[in-house]
């Protein structure tokens, strides 16, 4: 039972991420590679701010989502001046220097020994002690996500990113601002990817900077691609495929000790066949060129 | 990088001049990788996140094929670097010929072929890791201790390193001036024209992605026998060399080579003084200050106004 809500618990995180991720590539048509960089400054931020201040748990979290969207303000700059596969490295090299500076920076997030002992979660008085309560918790919060972005999608600005993303040019035309959009767009991934971040970081009770390489920001790319971009349960499959797929090797007895790797190989694969075969992946309503 | 204290009492000036050394020859190394990522950038248009894992790659095939023979001598390591080239030609000629040509015959753009070289480079390490294991492999080169050369040490192995670097990088750069390549800067221009023409672009693009895998396993061997190759040191190889490509303007081999040397020099510098872990950091705060003052790279041809 405790199995299951472990999967319950990483598969809501990865929606999380998933969603926030299709905000940018699926639907303003932003490959960014820095999605690990933001769900890390929201982990670090949240668990330093409950280790350190004691604030309550809603209180960490505006304040998680706050930090990083304040963090964002590079990356909207490289989203404004750059196009393609400049803005795509910018990210790339945004990524490397916020894990440098996780690893680095001893005296702030404790380099790489990772910060331990991250309270469980209060909220007004009521304590997400067990493993059953936090999965409830985390999937308000996912709901809450699901729901924001559910709103977001059939608002006008859904489709004021989708311009950005398929003609810049006649949006400048009609006088709106794509960096105006682009800026939206990035502060909210954001923001969003600081939820999952501060899930992570409760759930965990410790991080340390390793969960939020580059392989990371790969994989919630891929998690957005094999589900399809540009709508939610795109996503959410991605999310749950991702989530489910080492569970489905477990039935075929694979030893412990090559799991992950296989894992990874049989995953990658999966994202080189939907590439080639299925560039709209499960659910997907645009495809990268 | 290690500084052995023979007694001699160094000066400041000793130390820049090693560290410059230092730098070199690294620099050098990782111009080789570089060129080779240029060679496949500019030719397939494809951004070959999968360079570090044919690295890491042709470093492994080279041990296990080493550890075949119980003798370890210069025929045998040898042949076994011949044969460990050869692998990694192969399967990159595979990766292009599975993936990236029916990719390109479909047309597609910059970030679709990226996201399948990154699977690409997903799939190879962990087969890698699962085949042999995590653990950073490492040869010794049967060779005395350092030489000291007006107080900088200078260790064998660098000195192979050097040799074998600008020995194949001249191989690369006189290759550059040959006929042949006049096609190959016929496809880095427009491809389209260019096959049209009569140029036979998917040899050239078959050629130059094994050629490129092949340098990258070259740099990856000699590694092996410095300071060892784990899975994992892949991507923060190909992401030096990638910047070493777009720092030193993407249509350059030259500017490519001047490129890496400064980024080898910077890092060294940055491991002296900071810490080994700055590194990578440090390089993409480089990238990042070349691309707001100057987007087309130290090095750079004129373009005309239509192909901006």
């Amino acid at each position: 039972m405790n199995y299951l809500l472990h999967i319950l618990v990483m598969a809501e995180i990865y929606i999380i991420l998933g969603l926030a991720m299709n905000l940018l590539a699926g639907y303003s048509g932003l490959l960014s590679v820095s999605q690990a960089a933001f769900y890390g400054i929201g982990a670090y931020a949240a668990a330093l701010l409950l280790v350190n201040t004691g604030y309550s748990f809603p209180i960490v979290l505006v304040g998680a989502i706050v930090i990083n969207m304040i963090a964002c303000i590079p990356v909207i700059a490289f989203s404004i001046r750059f196009r393609d596969l400049f803005f795509v490295l910018a990210t790339l090299a945004w990524q490397v220097i916020i894990f440098t500076v996780l690893y680095n920076w001893v005296s702030v997030t404790n380099g790489p020994y990772g910060i331990s002992g991250i309270p469980k979660p209060v909220i007004f008085g009521y304590q997400f002690e067990s493993l059953p309560q936090f999965a409830l918790l985390a999937g308000a919060l996912c709901a809450l996500v699901l729901l924001f972005f559910y709103g977001l999608h059939n608002s006008p600005l859904s489709r004021y990113f989708q311009g950005v993303r398929d003609d810049q040019l006649t949006m400048l035309s009609f006088g709106k601002k794509p960096g105006y959009y682009k800026a939206i767009a990035i502060s909210i991934s954001s923001g969003v990817s600081a939820i999952a971040g501060t899930l992570f970081a409760c759930y965990y009770s410790y991080i340390d900077p390793t969960s939020f390489t580059m392989d990371e920001s790969i994989l919630i790319i891929s998690i957005v691609l094999i589900g399809g971009l540009g709508t939610l349960r795109g996503s959410v499959a991605g999310a749950l495929f991702y989530v489910l797929l080492p569970e489905v090797l477990r039935f075929v007895n694979v030893p412990d000790a090559f799991a992950s790797n296989l894992r990874m190989m049989i995953y990658a694969l999966i994202l080189i066949l939907m590439v080639m075969f299925r560039p709209y992946g499960f659910f997907g309503n645009y495809r990268f060129e | 990088m290690t500084l052995v204290n023979t007694g001699a009492w160094y000066t400041m000036n000793t130390i820049f001049l090693q560290l410059a050394f230092n730098g070199l020859v690294s620099g050098l190394l990782l111009a080789l990788l570089a060129a080779g990522f240029n060679l496949i950038f500019n030719t397939t248009r494809v951004f070959h996140i999968a360079h570090g894992s044919f690295y890491v790659g042709g470093a492994y095939a080279f041990y296990a094929i080493l550890q075949l023979f119980s003798n370890q001598s210069l025929f045998f390591v040898l042949l076994s670097a011949f044969a460990a080239l050869l692998i990694v030609m192969l399967f990159a000629s595979m990766i292009e010929a599975l993936i990236y040509q029916p990719l390109a015959r479909k047309k597609s753009g910059q970030a679709i072929t990226l996201i399948s070289s990154m699977g690409v480079y997903l799939f190879m390490i962990n087969g890698i890791a699962l085949l042999f294991g995590n653990e950073t492999k490492i040869l010794e080169l049967p060779l005395g201790g350092s030489i000291f050369l007006a107080n900088v040490a200078i260790a064998p192995i660098q000195l192979v390193q050097l040799a074998v670097s600008l020995i194949f990088l001249g191989g690369v750069l006189f290759i550059s001036k040959t006929k042949w390549f006049l096609g190959v800067r016929a496809m880095m221009s427009n491809e389209s024209v260019a096959s049209v023409l009569g140029v036979n672009t998917t040899m050239i693009r078959l050629l130059a992605i094994s050629i490129g895998s092949a340098l990258a396993a070259i740099a990856a061997i000699l590694t092996l026998y410095d300071t060892g190759v784990d899975p994992q040191a892949g991507m923060a190889i190909t992401l030096s060399s990638a910047v070493a490509v777009i720092i030193g303007g993407s249509l350059s081999l030259r500017g490519t080579i001047l490129a890496s040397v400064v980024i080898a020099l910077l890092q060294t510098a940055t491991a002296w003084f900071l810490s080994s872990q700055w590194k990578e950091g440090m390089t993409f705060v480089l990238l990042i200050l070349v691309f707001f003052w100057r987007t087309e790279g130290i090095v750079s041809y004129k373009m005309r106004v239509e192909e901006q």
